[in-house]
């Protein structure tokens, strides 16, 4: 059955060029939409470079607290809150505070006046051992560095590349990051800016910045930091964190209730709103994707089968011929539904490569844009990649896969049962 | 001798929303193995409409058919697709070749569609042999003649090895020299296999050369 299915769509193919081609290009371009569709929430949701530990990430971002006014308040974490409660949770494997720059930042090129603009993050030694950065050079910055506070920067290949360095020339050189002189210490690869929780071109430690010891006035454990917690237990760290802060809204704020929005949170949770103080309403958030994902399958199986039925019309004596020499429907419908999958496969192939040359290009940012809530996107100055393995990854393949064969089904059942049910004596007229 | 075609009261009446049409009209007829049967008449009188409720291609409005003393009404498609592989072979006038398959994919249909069939394209190249079309079997449909075609509709036709072979105006798109080839062909397989044969025709002489004449006017047997 397979074999007849697969010369049969060759013959098919060759003898409708016209039809064949419709086909296959309506069918890529319907895989290319699902699977970009499918790439970037695999790139969001999965454990992908450098966020091979998402699944256990626990991330505080925003505090909030009534001032005496009766005006709200949202800040981070202060150090002090850091160093009496973070640093020491009992039910997490690493702790880190980080400090996002809120604008890009400008890095000078040694010995040249002109200046780009990067993500950069300020974290503490910590940070590495929960994002999994791949250093292709040096090291990030240790201990020590952290502790003295010294300048000492990781950057990402692409900003060693843009730099004029290669990556172990890079080590050791000075580059001026946001008017601070740093010695890079490590290049590291470049991960996607789909990412808004791992997605940064420097990571510097944030003792070199001096306001990391800041704390808002009336409530000192708010500050400027935020919270990466690793930990297989969030109801624990959860519980730690709020028996924290409700001591010291009793003892230090009259009561006035620290509020964490229910964070820590879990990074998918965060890769669905980067706004912590938002609800997230994830039963919401999957209707409307799926939704999404079934216009983007309903709408080419439709138009599709409309040209499987024309198709049909014009095999309806071969499938006259075929009943009347034996074959009953069941047999049948498994026929079209083979000679039809070959060609959806064509165009599946076909819709991948479409789908890989598009995320290559400038095009993915718009892409990511349309389906990712990262608020790096939203500057023009950074552009989006996607890595070998975000693109290439076997659920990916198995995805596309899957969209063939439900639009193979969506698209050929209807035709091809109307089809057979014709009378016999009907087809052969 | 015992009966391998058994109709009884026939009747087929086609039906739109605004007439009614008898294309059979209590029709009784009973065929011997081993017969070759020829079914004369008008055109419009319902031979061709006989044939394919023999074939089990359409089912009359009323009465039975028994094909190997076996009554056929009220099977289901997979029965009655097994019954048409099993016992069945047609021979159409415009051939039915499948344009997109070549000549031997096109003999080995019918045993695509049986179950435990062993060595089909042996078999296939047997039958295309049998008919004299041995050096065509990579050709296209396209490509043959009106005979050879034919031809290859009747290699298709006993691949499958049939008791019954369904002949409509096997002849009636060839001319004289193919249709006394096709002929021969058909009693040939007659004589020599014993398959019964049942053929439409509006020739006379075709039809004199069969054992047996059957006239059919406006739906109705006539003797």
């Amino acid at each position: 059955m397979i074999l007849t299915g697969l010369k049969q769509a060759w013959q098919l193919l060759k003898q409708n060029k016209l039809f064949s081609t419709i086909y296959i290009v309506g069918t890529a371009l319907a895989i290319a939409s699902t699977t970009i569709f499918a790439i970037i929430y695999y790139v969001r949701l999965a454990s992908v470079y450098p966020e091979y530990q998402r699944e256990r990430i626990l991330t505080l971002t925003t505090l909030s607290y009534e001032m005496p006014k009766g005006l709200r308040f949202t800040p981070g974490v202060s150090f002090k809150a850091m160093e009496e409660c973070f640093y020491k949770l009992s039910d997490a494997e690493a702790v880190s505070a980080y400090i996002d720059e809120s604008r890009l930042t400008p890095i000078f090129v040694p010995g040249k006046k002109s200046s780009f603009d990067i993500v950069m993050r300020l974290a503490d030694p910590a940070y590495f051992n929960i994002i999994n950065y791949e250093f292709v050079s040096g090291r990030p910055f240790s201990q020590e560095d952290f502790d003295s506070g010294i300048p000492k920067v990781a950057i990402s290949d692409r900003v060693a590349s843009s730099l004029g360095f290669n990556s172990v020339d890079a080590i050791g050189q000075t580059v001026n990051i946001g008017f601070v002189d740093y010695e890079i210490c490590g290049v590291f690869r470049e991960g996607s800016a789909v990412n808004n929780l791992s997605y940064v071109q420097a990571v510097a430690p944030y003792t070199t910045n001096p306001a990391y010891e800041f704390s808002y006035p009336g409530c000192a454990v708010t500050g400027m930091l935020s919270v990466m917690i690793l930990s297989d237990h969030k109801d624990a760290v959860s519980r730690e964190i709020n028996e924290y802060f409700r001591k010291y809204s009793s003892s230090e704020m009259e009561g006035r209730k620290i509020e964490t929005y229910g964070q820590p949170r879990t990074a998918l949770m965060g890769a669905f709103n980067s706004n912590a103080e938002f609800e997230v309403d994830l039963a919401r958030i999957i209707r409307q994707n799926a939704l999404i994902l079934l216009v983007l399958l309903l709408v080419p199986a439709l138009n599709l089968s409309g040209l499987i039925a024309g198709r049909m019309d014009s095999r309806m004596g071969e499938l006259g011929i075929r009943k009347s020499f034996g074959a009953t429907r069941g047999s049948l419908l498994c026929q079209v539904l083979w000679e039809n999958l070959w060609l959806t496969v064509i165009g599946g192939v076909l819709g991948l490569l479409l789908t890989w040359i598009l995320l290559s290009t400038d095009m993915a940012s718009a892409f990511a844009t349309i389906l990712s809530t990262s608020n790096k996107l939203n500057d023009p100055s950074v552009t989006v990649r996607f890595t070998s393995d975000m693109l290439f990854a076997p659920a990916i393949f198995g995805l596309a896969f899957l969209f063939c064969v439900i639009l193979n089904i969506l698209s050929a059942i209807i035709p091809a049962y109307y089809a057979l049910n014709r009378p016999i004596v009907k087809s052969l007229k | 001798m015992s009966s391998i075609i058994k109709l009884n009261d026939i009747s087929k009446i086609y039906r739109t929303k605004t007439i009614e049409t008898q294309a059979l009209d209590k029709v009784n007829l009973e065929i011997e193995a081993g017969e070759f049967v020829s079914i004369m008449g008008p055109s419009g009188c319902g031979k061709s409409t006989l044939l394919n409720i023999i074939g089990l291609l359409d089912v009359p409005t009323t009465g039975t058919v028994e094909l190997c003393g076996k009554p056929t009404a009220g099977l289901k498609d997979k029965a009655l697709a097994h019954l048409r592989n099993e016992t069945l072979g047609f021979v159409f006038q415009s051939f039915h070749l499948i344009p997109t398959l070549s000549v031997i994919d096109n003999v080995t249909v019918p045993l695509i569609y049986r179950k435990g069939a062993k060595n089909i394209r042996r078999q296939a190249l047997e039958a295309l042999e049998k008919v004299g079309l041995g050096h065509r079997v990579n050709h296209m449909p396209s490509q043959l003649s009106g005979g050879q075609a034919q031809r290859v509709a009747i290699a298709r036709a006993i691949i499958g090895n049939p008791s019954i072979i369904l002949a409509d105006e096997p002849c009636g798109n060839l001319d004289s020299k193919m249709s006394a080839e096709i002929m021969d062909l058909l009693h040939s397989l007659n004589r020599e296999d014993g398959r019964t044969i049942v053929m439409v025709t509006h020739n006379e002489d075709q039809a004199r050369a069969t054992d047996r004449i059957i006239h059919f006017f406006d739906g109705r047997r006539v003797e």
